[in-house]
């Protein structure tokens, strides 16, 4: 259990520095090939493929009801890294305005939350597998099996908890980009 | 509740900070040095919701017509004094771009940039674009065409005349043999037509007197005379002798070059030994050869 865990510790830490290192690396190649001013146009493109990441928000809310939710979830996880990665080559290193920069911090712990959130949830889903497995060899019968999951009440309350913190940093993100934006529109 | 208490802590965040300084909030980079006065008073430049558009409420369109290296202004396609001036954020400017300028005045390139007063140039026409690209001056690629005719033969002017013992005896045109894009490869290749030996060396006006290398003549040096020559090739029947490196391709007499390129006249008609010049032109023997055979076979 303990290997699992720190196994879903560092994929989570890889994907967190990968996000940073691959951010690095593409402000290299645009700077290296003279291509700066696409920088400009992956910030909108990177709000973009945030946005559209939430459809998995809507279909857990069931305002949509085709899909799988796990297929969801995994979308989710993808367009909203690779959002945050052109949002971030997008703000470069250049130490300017204070609200664009509180902003892609916003970003960052946003999607160190979220990683947050998929480690959790790995960690639950291999826990429940464990003891399924264990309950069922003891010899117990199918239904009393699912009755004794569903009150394991750690993982769902850790999970809950994780929620309940997610959105109010998520909105918090989207407060100062929301601020950066306005500027935008503001001033030209 | 407790959850959202950090959501509420960057909202007072956001809020303060654009109430203590906006500039500190929203400006992306500090301001020119001309611009520096206006730093606290956005909407000098800035029109709510339509951009850094009130540059003409300072700049007046009169100062430009009197400054000539600004006159061109007016002429701009794209009236966007942004397109190229950065306001803020320092560094580099961005780079003027030559197709906002119309037509007309984008290939005067004269009217705003001064002409370099160097030997190079001195001479050139005003189509700078034959060589410069409108990016930056150099590096730009020399166009020959560009140099007025009576410079076009001068070449050594601009190239220094190869120290080698073939260039320094010749006299005649660097075109006769060189291209304008690069003096290699030369068009001309003397083995091509007669191999230099220690008896016959690259002593240009042996045989091509007057420095006139469409004609040569092998009578120049006490070796050959017309009567020993024709002496000679009339033992063996050969009546066409003028045009020596027709077949001797060097000076060893038995270096014949293929009998296929010598036609039956070369055998038939008589011929007088003459003093003079044997004109040629500079096609390679084959070809020449070649196309002699075809003569034969019509």
């Amino acid at each position: 259990m303990a290997a699992t865990v720190q196994r879903e510790i560092r994929v989570s830490v890889f994907y967190f520095l990968g996000l940073i290192l691959a951010a690095l690396a593409t402000d290299a190649v645009l700077h290296g090939f003279g291509l700066v001013w696409i920088g400009r146009w992956l910030g909108p493109l990177g709000l973009a493929l945030i946005l559209f990441s939430f459809v998995y928000s809507v279909r857990r809310r069931k305002f949509i009801t085709g899909g799988k939710i796990p297929s969801y979830l995994r979308f989710h996880e993808f367009a909203a890294w690779l959002g945050s990665l052109l949002v971030l080559v997008h703000s470069g290193i250049h130490f300017n305005a204070l609200i664009p920069w509180l902003a892609t911090l916003a970003m960052l712990v946003t999607t160190a939350s979220g990683l947050t959130g998929k480690f959790l949830l790995k960690s639950a889903q291999f826990r429940l597998k464990e003891q399924k497995a264990g309950l069922e060899t003891s010899g117990m019968t199918p239904e009393a099996v699912e009755a004794e999951l569903l009150s394991e009440a750690r993982m769902v309350e850790a999970m809950r908890k994780w929620r309940v913190l997610h959105l109010p940093i998520t909105l918090s993100f989207a407060l100062l980009a929301l601020a950066h934006l306005g500027s935008l529109w503001y001033f030209g | 509740m407790k959850a959202w208490s950090g959501f509420f802590a960057v909202f007072a965040l956001l809020v303060g900070v654009v109430w203590y300084s906006p500039r500190l909030a929203f400006e992306p980079g500090p301001l020119s040095k001309g611009h520096q006065k206006q730093s606290d008073n956005c909407a000098s430049c800035h029109v709510p919701f339509e951009g850094a558009g009130r540059c003409e409420s300072c700049h007046k369109p009169k100062e430009f017509e009197s400054n000539p290296k600004l006159v061109f202004h007016h002429q701009l396609a794209q009236e966007s004094c942004n397109a190229c001036h950065k306001i803020h954020g320092g560094g580099q400017p961005k780079p003027f771009k030559h197709e906002l300028l119309p037509k007309s005045i984008e290939a005067n390139c004269v009217g705003c940039h001064a002409r370099p007063n160097d030997q190079l140039h001195r001479p050139l026409g005003e189509n700078c674009a034959n060589c410069h690209h409108q990016t930056a001056f150099k590096p730009a690629q020399f166009v020959h065409k560009s140099l007025p005719p009576a410079e076009l033969s001068q070449c050594t002017t601009c190239h220094e005349k190869p120290a080698d013992r073939l260039h320094q005896k010749l006299t005649g045109s660097c075109q006769s043999c060189h291209g304008f894009t690069a003096f290699k490869p030369a068009q001309f290749e003397h083995d091509q037509y007669f191999r230099f030996d220690r008896h016959h060396p690259e002593t240009c006006d042996n045989c091509h007197q007057n420095s006139d290398y469409s004609t040569y003549t092998c009578y120049g040096c006490h070796e050959h005379s017309p009567g020993s020559i024709a002496g000679e090739h009339r033992e063996e029947g050969i009546r066409n002798f003028e045009d020596c490196a027709n077949c001797h391709a060097s000076g060893d007499e038995n270096d014949i070059r293929s009998r296929r390129s010598r036609s039956e006249a070369d055998y038939s008609q008589p011929a007088q030994p003459s003093s003079e010049p044997v004109k040629h032109s500079y096609k390679k023997r084959e070809r020449h050869s070649e196309h002699e055979e075809d003569e034969d076979d019509d």
